[in-house]
């Protein structure tokens, strides 16, 4: 490949090897539907043991995250090792659910019981998936973003079994269906 | 007057190395073989000289038990990538 080149030849190269750099984003859809089908799941068990059981701490089901933190952080390491590129975009969206991650913490240690932080943490959902939406070109996930934050506006005004049902309606638009379109699709999402 | 393109750069092979580069925050020797259809050898002589100019660092480490070269450009690459394009720029005439 050794050989003198002139200006027109040098921007081809530039941008045929600027376009090729482009990463894939559909392995992102693991953590669509692994969170979705986690959360979905402690909604139900939540549900099902308040209203069928006369066990006092339902909400210790959510004990679930934790667990599945690991599951999700282990993945993201592995892949993390196999991958031969790295690029700008991928560090971006990282960081995203990485602000999500640490936004999630800080109000689940430090807001106290007497909060209803669950639309906030649908709010904060909503921020990250339709970010990762924008920043990956993937339109499904934009409006699972805008759906978590309609899901969330609903929730300030309901309790009971109708913030459970619009709490899991939410997730299976806002994180299912957009996480298996984007493990599904034909073509790479680049 | 027209400023000299950077020689180092002004390659075809060292050139599509580093606009991959620029693209990305790391690449390893396998991706950017595929990426530029290069051979092994021609590949390795020129990360070696893009390395030994300061333009990129390159990092030696085993997958599992295959090895793995990373390469990532530096910012003296950027500048010199940069400079690059804007004196092609002049040559074109955009």
């Amino acid at each position: 490949m050794e050989r003198n080149l002139n200006p027109q030849e040098s921007l081809r190269i530039i941008e045929e090897m600027i376009h090729s750099a482009k990463a894939n984003f559909k392995e992102n859809s693991f953590y669509f539907i692994f969170w979705g089908w986690v959360i979905i799941i402690a909604e139900v068990a939540q549900l099902l043991v308040s209203r069928f059981t006369d066990y006092a701490h339902p909400y210790y089901v959510w004990f679930i995250i934790f667990p599945a933190m690991l599951i999700s952080g282990w993945y993201g390491y592995s892949k993390g090792r196999k991958m031969s590129v790295f690029s700008h975009i991928m560090r971006i969206n990282v960081m995203t659910w990485f602000s999500f991650l640490i936004s999630y913490l800080i109000l689940v240690i430090f807001s106290g019981s007497h909060h209803n932080i669950v639309p906030v943490i649908f709010i904060l959902a909503g921020n990250a998936t339709f970010l990762t939406g924008i920043i990956i070109k993937f339109k499904p996930l934009v409006f699972g973003g805008i759906v978590l934050w309609t899901g969330a506006i609903c929730m300030f005004y309901l309790s009971g079994i109708a913030l459970d049902l619009v709490s899991i309606l939410s997730l299976v638009f806002g994180y299912l269906i957009p996480g298996y379109m984007l493990k599904y699709q034909k073509e790479d999402v680049k | 007057m027209l400023n000299k393109l950077d020689p180092l750069l002004h390659s075809e092979l060292r050139l599509a190395v580093m606009s991959l580069l620029i693209s990305l925050t790391k690449a390893d020797f396998t991706y950017l073989k595929e990426q530029t259809k290069a051979t092994s050898g021609n590949l390795s002589v020129q990360i070696t000289n893009l390395e030994q100019a300061g333009y990129i660092t390159v990092e030696k480490s085993f997958k599992g038990k295959m090895p793995q070269t990373i390469c990532t450009i530096t910012k003296k690459g950027i500048e010199a990538f940069e400079q690059y394009v804007d004196d092609l720029k002049e040559y074109l005439k955009i």
